[in-house]
């Protein structure tokens, strides 16, 4: 099986990557009994986006809103409840081991913590080589200690550090090296779950432009997941907002960061503050929330943001508000900004 | 790359594992005495078989110290006269073929099972379990005396039942092992590159756990030696003339305010086989581990 | 500066030493805070800011913790030479300080209001009654909702964030002068770092006290702190007014952190990430610390010791390029 060449072309608006409708519950039982259950959280509840080739979209928001289920559940490392993705129209949650293990060859993750993510008692080079071990029919094993040096180059390391064991390299270095592990078997589509939230400032901005260089390169489309609003924007194409399980504000990086729509969207780039080191920067004006994210176990009825919103009347209590479209701008709000262009 | 991050890896060559064994001291005695028990394994019973079996009624009881009856007489005789040293060595080969197979084949069924019930399913998980439970929660002793008098009492049953009782803890160890294991993200990203149970198994679980089950193997040795002679004593395992550390050990039990050197010696050797085996395993499961091996390569050179 | 600082560190080293090798932490920092103020000590993981923090509050374990040089004086005193016991007085009436993690820097098995009332108790400032009441108060203070009933429960029922407010009532609740906030809200999401950092801002203002912010956030530092100590590899690398060390770097570091930095506001252009990881602290680079990653490294940064250059009035650089970097930046 060949793998495809993706195109970077915008023209290319067929989605390479769609989600619809996806749903995680997690059933919390109660210890000795396996059928009662005390409760549901409902970590996902209803995420639907796309992905066009070669596009980043970031997905952002707060520590329980449901982004990392997202992508270990588009990773099949949990089951889904409902909803589907199709990768090339291809159901991942339906596939068979078989059509699973040919969709993973096209889509690949990087983990958060650099160090948990590589195995500590082997080398570098048998780390790289794991894809195709797993993989015989990718790369004949001849080939395989030039390509690992090659790759290691790509990302920046050097050719004599396959030899090394992962606990010799620095953080930043050590997510090279998953990098490199995730762009062995030329994915189409990589999902990086917080790839640089471990990592100091200095070390970041070096992953993150690797990681764009490489999307220059290769054409590789990204899901990039994180709580930092301006390593998203940076890296992003188009922003997906995410808050108790739901996506609230989805849009270009243009429109969700200069022309927010949703209150909390809103509240959330206005708590960061700006580095603006100039005289009278202390009159950054920031909406501060009232408390914290509710338990995604009990969360408020109809918009989940309610509980915390300086918007929220009776109607918000009722039914979910839907996404709707504004010109590629969706939000989720029964009481939006106003779109710019109208 | 910058020269700071050339400085900061410094190249430096691996030691080869002789070498690392030769610096540290108890690793390198427990290995040279373990080849030296190998040894009298290999060819005990040819070179001493006969020492070990003659009757030398004027050593009956003797202690340990003098060579008037020759050198194989050093280590005192018998209640029959017949030479420690000669049926120690002796010994060697049917006390390691038991205590060694029965270990090895605990860790093998535990470790399998374990992974089974750690990786594979909830409910398979359950069953096994619940049948870990049901060994050990009836006494080996008990189980081996019933199942010995049900079979044989042979070789090849003694060492199908002492693995048996062993296998419990191989099993809970592998299972934990496991658990823990099979939630950290280098298995994840296993997961995600498509690999199968087997792979990930393989590959990523068993050499974690594979050193803390070859320690485990070690301590286990002499509980099963010990085990062996129980048996033997009740009548159920190795039956004289055929010896074991474990069975000289419980015959000389008779004799310890006459001849202490009866029970002492077998007991020593026992000990000392557990105690090399224990230490080996340990430096084995250091050098195994890249994270460890600096400890044993750092060189020698004043404290700071 | 009219009054005398609050506190002095002067040349602090501190050393791990293990069995491998000697890890060299601190390798002379000084400054000073003024009463009242927000000083800042940015750097990131492995510049010693939070081992700095750590031999202020006299937290090092020793070994393998060894201070091997310098002072730190509080208000005149020494505080690195006075015995234990009488260092307790000084903990938590005069210095205080506030964790990263809050979870683990609470005890889980007593109620909220009885870890808070016990310190009111244990330095013999209120008993019985009077002391629970007082720790109402204090976490009305710090923003609990309906403290009276929160007091009687225990920190996991607390979400990350009003854990983190207990912490600030704990550390506040003997009124010190001076507090210490060790990363206080990395732990935390962006709109809840944001009630913290106001929370620390106003009760700061209400009782002048003096705080040491640690952080690797360039947006915390910008947003309360008056001065600000940049730190690399265990050294104060630059140190002055936030406005003008961030707003306009001298020291080399600075400049490229700065440049590092994505913005939320306004796209930037690329990064320009610095090369390279931070030293390893058991083998510093000769010279200066930062000069293998840096852009303006000669031959002098490589083989000598920058000396400390006043780049304007009340703030200093240690850099051989100091001036350039100014102009450049």
């Amino acid at each position: 099986m060949m793998v495809e060449n993706s195109s970077i072309s915008p023209a290319d608006d067929q989605p390479i990557l769609e989600v619809r409708e996806l749903a995680k519950h997690f059933e919390i039982g109660s210890g000795l009994s396996f059928k009662r259950k005390t409760g549901v959280v409902k970590a996902v509840d209803g995420v639907s986006f796309s992905l066009r080739p070669g596009e980043t979209l970031g997905l952002v928001g707060e520590s329980g809103c449901g982004k990392s289920t997202v992508a270990r559940t588009l990773l099949r490392l949990e089951e889904t409840t409902s909803g589907s993705a199709l990768f090339h129209g291809e159901d991942i949650f339906k596939a068979t081991p078989q059509e699973l293990k040919s969709i993973r060859r096209r889509l690949q993750v990087i983990f958060q913590d650099p160090y948990a993510s590589l195995n500590p008692r082997m080398t570098v080079e048998e780390i790289i080589s794991e894809p195709w071990v797993i993989h015989p029919d990718a790369l004949p094993a001849s080939e395989r200690p030039d390509k690992v040096r090659a790759l290691l180059e790509n990302v920046g390391l050097r050719r004599e550090h396959a030899e090394r064991y992962p606990h010799e390299f620095s953080g930043g270095q050590r997510q090279r090296i998953g990098i490199a592990r995730a762009i062995a078997l030329d994915p189409e589509v990589l999902i990086c779950d917080e790839p640089v939230s471990a990592l100091d400032v200095s070390v970041q901005a070096q992953v993150i432009n690797l990681l764009m260089e490489i999307q220059e390169r290769l054409g590789i489309a990204y899901v990039f997941i994180a709580h930092d609003l301006s390593v998203v924007r940076h890296m992003s194409h188009r922003v997906a907002v995410m808050y108790l399980g739901r996506i609230v504000e989805i849009g270009t990086e243009e429109q969700v960061y200069n022309h927010p729509r949703h209150p909390y969207t809103k509240a959330l780039l206005s708590a960061e503050a700006p580095l603006d080191f100039s005289k009278d920067r202390k009159k950054h004006q920031r909406i501060i929330l009232e408390g914290e994210v509710p338990s995604p176990s009990n969360p408020p009825s109809g918009c989940r943001f309610r509980s915390r919103c300086w918007k929220a009347q009776e109607v918000c209590a009722g039914e979910a508000p839907p996404l709707e479209y504004v010109n590629n701008h969706a939000v989720a709000c029964y009481f939006p900004e106003d779109s710019p262009a109208g | 790359m910058t020269t700071a991050e050339q400085e900061a890896l410094i190249i430096r060559r691996k030691t080869p594992w002789w070498s690392l064994l030769a610096r540290d001291k108890f690793a390198l005695a427990a290995a040279l005495w373990l080849t030296l028990m190998f040894a009298c394994f290999l060819l005990g019973p040819e070179l001493f078989g006969k020492a070990a079996t003659t009757l030398n009624l004027r050593a009956r009881n003797l202690p340990p110290g003098s060579t008037e009856h020759g050198w194989l007489m050093f280590l005192g005789g018998d209640a029959l006269g017949r030479s420690m040293l000669a049926r120690l060595v002796v010994a060697s080969r049917n006390t390691l073929t038991i205590a060694l197979t029965a270990v090895f084949f605990a860790m093998i069924a535990g470790g399998f099972l374990g992974m089974i019930a750690g990786y594979v399913g909830r409910g398979i998980g359950h069953v096994i379990m619940r049948f870990a439970d049901v060994l050990q929660s009836f006494p080996s002793l008990l189980l081996a005396v019933v199942v010995l008098y049900v079979l044989e009492p042979s070789v090849t049953n003694l060492i199908i039942v002492l693995a048996i009782t062993r296998l419990p803890i191989y099993l809970r160890v592998t299972r934990a092992e496991v658990l823990e294991i099979r939630e950290r993200v280098f298995v994840d990203a296993a997961n995600a590159l498509g690999g199968s149970r087997y792979h990930i198994l393989r590959r990523h679980i068993t050499p974690v756990v594979a050193p803390t089950l070859l320690t485990i193997l070690t301590v286990d040795f002499s509980i099963i030696m010990l085990a062996e002679s129980s048996l033997s004593f009740l009548g159920i395992g190795i039956q004289p003339p055929e010896i074991t550390w474990g069975l000289m050990v419980a015959q000389g039990r008779n004799y310890l305010s006459q001849a202490w050197w009866l029970a002492f010696f077998p007991g020593l050797a026992i000990m000392l086989a557990t105690l090399s085996g224990n230490i080996l395993s340990n430096w084995l499961r250091v050098v195994s581990d890249p994270e460890q091996r600096w400890r044993l390569e750092k060189p020698r050179t004043g404290d700071e | 500066m009219s009054s005398a600082p609050i506190l002095e560190v002067e040349n602090l080293q501190i050393e791990f030493r293990t069995g491998r090798d000697t890890v060299h932490a601190v390798n002379g920092v000084s400054f000073q805070v003024e009463s009242g103020e927000t000083a800042a000590i940015l750097g990131e993981s492995g510049s010693g800011k939070s081992v700095t923090a750590s031999a202020i509050m006299r937290l090092l374990q020793s070994p393998p913790a060894f201070v091997a040089g310098g002072s730190i004086r509080f208000k005149g005193q020494d505080i690195l030479s006075l015995p234990i016991s009488q260092w307790r007085d000084y903990c938590g009436r005069e210095i205080a300080m506030v964790f990263q993690d809050a979870l683990t820097s609470l005890n889980p098995v007593f109620s909220v209001g009885w870890q808070i009332a016990e310190l009111f108790k244990a330095h013999g400032i209120a008993k019985g009654r009077d002391a629970d009441n007082r720790a109402i108060e204090l976490l009305e203070r710090v923003g609990i909702p309906d403290p009276a009933s929160r007091a009687k429960d225990y920190t996991h029922q607390f979400s990350g964030g009003m854990r983190q407010r207990v912490m600030i009532a704990m550390a506040i609740a003997l009124g010190p002068d001076l507090l210490i906030a060790d990363e206080p809200t990395t732990a935390l999401d962006v709109t809840v770092q944001a009630q913290i950092m106001e929370l620390l801002e106003s009760l700061r203002q209400d009782s002048n006290m003096a705080m040491i912010l640690i952080t690797h956030d360039l947006s915390v530092v910008a947003d309360v702190a008056d001065n600000v100590a940049v730190m690399y590899a265990g050294r104060v690398v630059e140190r002055g007014p936030v406005a003008d060390v961030l707003g306009r770097p001298a020291h080399a570091y600075t400049l490229a952190l700065l440049d590092s930095v994505p913005q939320a506001r306004g796209k930037g252009s690329k990064l320009r990430p610095i090369v390279g990881s931070p030293p390893d602290l058991a083998r510093i680079p000769k010279g200066c610390a930062f000069n293998p990653r840096c852009r303006f490294a000669s031959d002098l940064c490589r083989n000598e010791t920058p000396p400390i250059v006043e780049v304007t009035p009340g703030r200093t650089a240690e850099c051989h390029h100091a001036e350039q970097v100014f102009n450049d930046g």
